[in-house]
């Protein structure tokens, strides 16, 4: 047999103490270091920065589902997938247009005219989670000076109240 | 072709002390390098932690604190041969989260940093390579496991 009883037994008891250890020093050191991180409340930096930014009211706002299915039917309305393109094509919003946030640069300048045209700009992302959108929203708004709105509850919430296309 | 001395001569090569003793130390002080960049920089450590979209993120900032400290400690025992057993088991514990996280964001097509020794997000991409590296060390760690498991049996037994 390869293992003994009792080689395993002090294998687990000797790892856990091992985590253990690493835990509780690096619990230890945040709490005394001058610049510790607050354990239970990370923050997005797209987050931290449109709320440190002032630009949430005018520039860049958040819609719930409700209003992103009534924009969906909208004629007008431009929805902007800020999905990576392998979750796009696995399904989106009918008619949305995939402008992953890590080709921004790439993808978005061709789409600038349609985008200015457009009534109302949605982006959306994955789920409440994810930070693409925001960070699209963003930088599409550095690109088309007008406000954008941000759908926050993304693919996860709209996909079983709203038609999906693939 | 390599020959039935080839054989031998690349096994004794493998199982032996010496070697067993390099690749631990060797995986010790890769975990321990890992370690240094993600202790000074936790909050840059956690948005790289952050971007594999796969730990929550009100635990976001617990794993990014916690984690290289655990790769400290068991850098640590395995250069120093304290509790290397239990280290190896656990470092390849983790080299395998780690593998899965790479799979998770090849699948998602997410072009991130892997956040493997640096947080600056100008390191190595989270793929291919990063999954072969730690494949390797698994299986370095697993030569110096099972050699020194093999160490003991026959210690105990004479």
């Amino acid at each position: 047999m390869l293992f003994r009883k009792g080689d395993v037994k002090r294998l687990i008891v000797r790892s856990v103490l091992l985590v253990v250890l690493g835990s509780a020093v690096g619990l230890v050191v945040n709490a005394v270091r001058t610049r510790g991180v607050d354990l239970f409340s990370y923050q997005p930096p797209s987050k931290q920065t449109i709320a440190n930014s002032g630009r949430q009211t005018d520039a860049i706002s958040q819609i719930d589902l409700m209003t992103a299915l009534r924009l969906q039917k909208t004629p007008g309305v431009v929805f902007v997938d800020a999905r990576p393109k392998v979750e796009f094509e696995t399904g989106h919003i009918p008619g949305a247009i995939n402008i992953p946030a890590k080709t921004f640069e790439d993808v978005a300048p061709g789409l600038k005219e349609s985008l200015v045209k457009a009534d109302k700009v949605v982006t959306y992302c994955s789920d409440v989670e994810c930070d693409e959108a925001l960070e699209v929203a963003e930088m599409l708004h550095d690109l088309l000076n007008r406000p954008i709105l941000v759908f926050t509850g993304g693919m996860r919430e709209y996909q079983n109240k709203g038609p999906v296309e693939k | 072709m390599m020959g039935a001395s080839g054989g031998n001569i690349l096994r004794r090569i493998l199982w032996n002390r010496v070697t067993a003793l390099v690749f631990r130390m060797f995986v010790g002080a890769v975990f321990v390098y890992a370690s240094m960049d993600k202790i000074v920089h936790p909050g840059q450590f956690a948005q790289m932690v952050n971007n594999y979209r796969i730990v929550p993120h009100v635990l976001i900032n617990l794993f990014a604190v916690i984690l290289p400290w655990i790769e400290l400690i068991l850098g640590l025992c395995l250069i120093l041969g304290v509790f290397s057993d239990a280290a190896s088991v656990v470092t390849a514990g983790l080299l395998l989260v780690f593998i899965t996280a790479s799979i998770v964001a090849l699948t998602r097509g997410l072009d991130i940093s892997c956040g493997c020794f640096s947080t600056s997000g100008e390191g190595a991409r989270a793929g291919w390579d990063v999954i072969i590296r730690n494949v390797i060390l698994i299986a370095m760690l697993a030569q110096s496991f099972f050699f020194d498991l093999g160490r003991r049996r026959l210690r105990a037994g004479a």
